[in-house]
């Protein structure tokens, strides 16, 4: 980009008409424009910026556009314009860049409407000036200058001084030397973690879970088969089992079949050998109470013939027996010394009651026996009454005891028979025994295998599940796949773009260095160096016993050596930069730049000012520079025969520059 | 009085008292001690037995001491059936044939003697009498139960063979007869 020229209307003290041409000649490419503080330099900066971007920063009304003097000759209903058109040349095309602003008096103030709009148009081959569309405008304005790069070439004297701390130089720096296109291309690529760059969003747009669910669906696929695998062993097993099973139940059902016969005779034999056990016990208990009964009556019993004898004895011998039952000598004794009868009788020796009762001694024992004679015969009758129960009571236990040892007998002669039917086959009881337990088996064994077909169906729904779930996941596979290769394109283009950014910037860096410390030599009349550090931080170096320190810095050392680092910077965009990491060269070389500059000389000194003015016009492609008269006196012994244009700002009145 | 004081059996009549109360028979079954029937429950059931069989064969014996085997009823026992043993005492007094005397003379010493201070020596004898007859008894029953005995079943039998016989001879008939009859 070069700038033909600035045409103001109104803005700010420059009233009515105001138009600066600017030398595009590249032998003379210098403009000066002379002025002292206060007739306006500022004011031309601030008029680039803002018809390239709509801003302007004033210090007092920074709104307020309209020259004053206009403003004062308004009547209410009145409006002017502002307006500012830059005409400029670019990649070869004319750009007419303009901006209007319409102020209008309005109730009892001049206001000027919101949001001037640019207007751009270029000159097409065939001469003719097409205008861009407005929404294309600002987009226009950006691809000549990016606002973000044009305070690198509109320099006021602030930014003069403090261009080589500022911390965005890096990129500014990248950008204005064409590093910024690899560098957006890296940005632009990023990385997978990054979802707004072309790789994060290729790799967000893989479907990774889609991938471990399929991989997790193929796991369970398998498992289950293997699942199924078990089962059909276990199966089989199973089957074998409930055939050995069957069979077994078949044998054991044909030897129950075969000793039916067999089997009721050992019912039998168990049912009489139950009987017997019981009739034993009934012939021991008969057996006791017979001997027991024998023990007891025994002797009544056998004492019947002599009971008989002692009854014909008695029978027949003579027994007085006229005593009173019972009454004994001992008791008669007793009256006798009582003195007093039963009868209430008084008893002395010789009385009528003493004589009855010495009388009765004669019948009472032991002198008389009669009535234990008589008491004896009365238990002769008792005693024997109980033999003739005896004898019966006996007689049925004994032929009770007959009867059951006779029954005894029989069973066992019994037992002994169906023995000898049975003997030699086998316990008929142990097979049914078997066979119940060989049922309860196959039982078993059958609800298994309701169960494992059960748990293989379950595991064949599985299989079919997750085999959908895998055949549809494998398609997203498919895509996964081909976005994977774009993920590897991109990261290796993105890998190749960042060495090759990495080569050229190291490459750029030195050339800046150099470039720089070639420039600051021919404007500094010392024995510094320039070092840029990669962040593109410059610091002066001085070196001191074969070691460079960080020199200390004046203000007038420090305005060349920015000097320096902005003449590096345009003169290095100037070249054309090769780099040869790449298989194709990738041109980066920068379309050449202004250099607008205020004030660029205040704080050096004469020689210094000399160096800069001579240095200037060699690096950059146009050079516009307002400055003071004094300091253009330094200048101008060098720059002059580079002058292609000359302007003087007159200022008429505070509110009023003329340029002439 | 009589039968107030222990009394104690010596020698064989002690062994054979003690056998035939003992768990007199063995069966043929595996349990001997479970299949035992006393034969008679107690020592005075033998004894009250003897006296019977004593009489009913005019058997007594002297007490035997050529072995020391004793066997002793107590008082206790005697106590209990002190009305049998004074009906069976005097019975034996009155049936006895080994001494000679008169019908009332038997009948006095049957009934008088036990209670006669003055005829504490004839009681004496009469004792003695008496359990000689016990002993004779014991020989007898013990030769008639245990002939031939082995198991309870044999005893069982002979015991009933006993009765069956002693009834028939009671009411006048032979066991031939009844063979005959059941025979016949």
């Amino acid at each position: 980009m070069l700038i033909k020229s600035l045409k103001m209307e109104n803005f700010r003290q420059f009233k009515g008409t105001t138009k600066v041409d600017f030398s595009c000649d590249p032998e003379r490419n210098v403009t000066i424009i002379l002025g002292d503080n206060t007739f306006g330099k500022t004011t031309l900066l601030q008029a680039f910026n803002w018809c390239f971007y709509g801003k302007v920063t004033f210090n007092q009304n920074p709104d307020f556009l309209l020259n004053f003097e206009i403003v004062a000759e308004m009547m209410p209903g009145d409006s002017k314009n502002v307006e500012v058109e830059i005409t400029l040349i670019h990649e070869e095309t004319e750009y007419v860049i303009s901006r209007l602003q319409r102020y209008t008096f309005h109730g009892e103030s001049v206001k000027g409407e919101h949001y001037p709009q640019a207007k751009v148009s270029y000159k097409q081959p065939d001469g003719q000036m097409e205008s861009v569309k407005d929404v294309q405008v600002a987009n226009v304005i950006n691809n000549i200058l990016p606002e973000e790069l044009s305070s690198y070439f509109f320099f006021d004297t602030e930014r003069v001084n403090s261009i080589s701390t500022r911390k965005d130089v890096a990129d500014a720096v990248k950008g204005l030397l064409g590093l910024s296109t690899i560098d957006s291309a890296i940005r632009r690529l990023g990385k997978r973690s990054a979802k707004t760059t072309v790789i994060g969003k290729f790799y967000s747009d893989m479907d990774m879970d889609g991938d471990a669910k399929a991989q997790d669906a193929l796991n369970k696929i398998q498992t289950a088969e293997e699942k199924r695998n078990i089962i059909y062993e276990q199966l089989d097993e199973n089957a074998s089992q409930i055939k050995h099973y069957e069979g077994r139940k078949e044998q054991l059902y044909d030897i129950l079949r075969d000793n039916q016969t067999t089997a009721s005779l050992q019912k039998k034999k168990e049912e009489l050998e139950s009987i017997i056990l019981e009739d034993q016990r009934a012939l021991e208990d008969t057996s006791r109470s017979y001997f027991k009964e024998f023990s007891y009556g025994s002797l009544a019993f056998f004492a019947q013939p002599l009971i008989s004898k002692t009854k014909v004895f008695l029978k027949e011998v003579k027994v007085d027996d006229k005593g009173i039952r019972d009454l004994t000598k001992p008791t008669i004794m007793e009256l006798i010394k009582r003195g007093r009868c039963i009868c209430g009788n008084e008893v002395f020796e010789g009385n009528d009651a003493y004589k009855h009762l010495m009388e009765e001694l004669a019948y009472v024992p032991p002198e008389s026996i009669g009535n234990t004679v008589r008491h004896y015969r009365e238990k002769i009758n008792s005693f024997s009454k109980p033999a003739e129960r005896t004898f019966e009571s006996l007689t049925e236990r004994y032929e009770s005891i007959l009867r059951l040892k006779t029954r005894i007998q029989e069973r066992k002669d019994e037992v002994s028979e169906i023995s000898e039917q049975i003997k030699g086959k086998e316990n008929m009881r142990q097979y049914e025994a078997e066979v119940m337990d060989v049922k309860t088996r196959i039982k078993k064994l059958n609800e298994r295998k309701v169960l494992l077909i059960r748990d293989d169906a379950a595991q064949k729904n599985d299989i079919d599940r997750y085999r959908k779930v895998y055949d549809s996941l494998l398609a997203v596979s498919g895509k996964n796949k081909l976005t994977m290769q774009l993920i590897q394109y991109a990261e290796n283009i993105h890998e190749s773009l960042t060495q090759a950014y990495k080569d050229k910037e190291v490459i750029i860096r030195e050339k800046l260095e150099k470039k720089v410390n070639e420039i600051f030599e021919r404007m500094y009349h010392g024995h510094r160096r320039v070092a840029i550090d990669q962040k593109y931080q410059v610091s002066l170096l001085t070196t001191v016993a074969d070691k460079e320190i960080a020199a200390g810095e004046s203000e007038g050392s420090n305005r060349v050596k920015n000097f320096a680092f902005i003449a590096g910077l345009v003169a290095l965009a100037k070249e054309k930069i090769i780099n040869e990491g790449f298989e194709e060269e990738i041109d980066i070389s920068s379309e050449p730049y202004p250099l607008v500059m205020d004030a660029p000389f205040s704080n050096a000194d004469e020689t210094h000012t000399a160096n800069i003015s001579k240095v200037l016009p060699e690096i950059a492609d146009q050079v516009i520079m307002f400055v003071m008269q004094k300091d253009w006196n330094y200048a101008r012994t060098v720059m002059s025969n580079r002058v292609g244009k000359q302007y003087q700002l007159n200022k008429v009145s505070e509110t009023y520059t003329k340029l002439q | 009085m009589v039968f107030e004081n222990d009394c104690t059996i010596t020698g064989k009549h002690a062994t054979y008292l003690k056998f035939l109360v003992q768990k007199a028979a063995k069966d043929d079954s595996d349990d001997p001690e479970k299949s035992q029937a006393p034969l008679f429950e107690r020592y005075i059931d033998v004894y009250m037995n003897a006296v019977i069989w004593g009489l009913l064969y005019s058997r007594t014996a002297n007490s035997d001491t050529d072995s020391a085997d004793r066997a002793r009823i107590y008082a206790d026992a005697f106590a209990n059936e002190r009305d049998n043993c004074v009906f069976l005492y005097r019975m034996a007094m009155l049936l006895d044939e080994t001494t000679e005397m008169t019908p009332e003379e038997k009948v006095d010493r049957a009934f008088r003697y036990d209670t006669q201070a003055d005829k504490a020596e004839e009681f004496k004898k009469n004792m003695d009498l008496f359990n000689a007859y016990v002993r004779g008894g014991i020989e007898q029953m013990y030769e008639q139960f245990t002939d031939g005995c082995l198991s309870r079943d044999d005893y069982l039998d002979k015991t009933y063979y006993i009765l069956k016989t002693f009834k028939n001879e009671i009411e006048g008939k032979s066991y031939e007869e009844d063979l005959a009859r059941m025979i016949g």
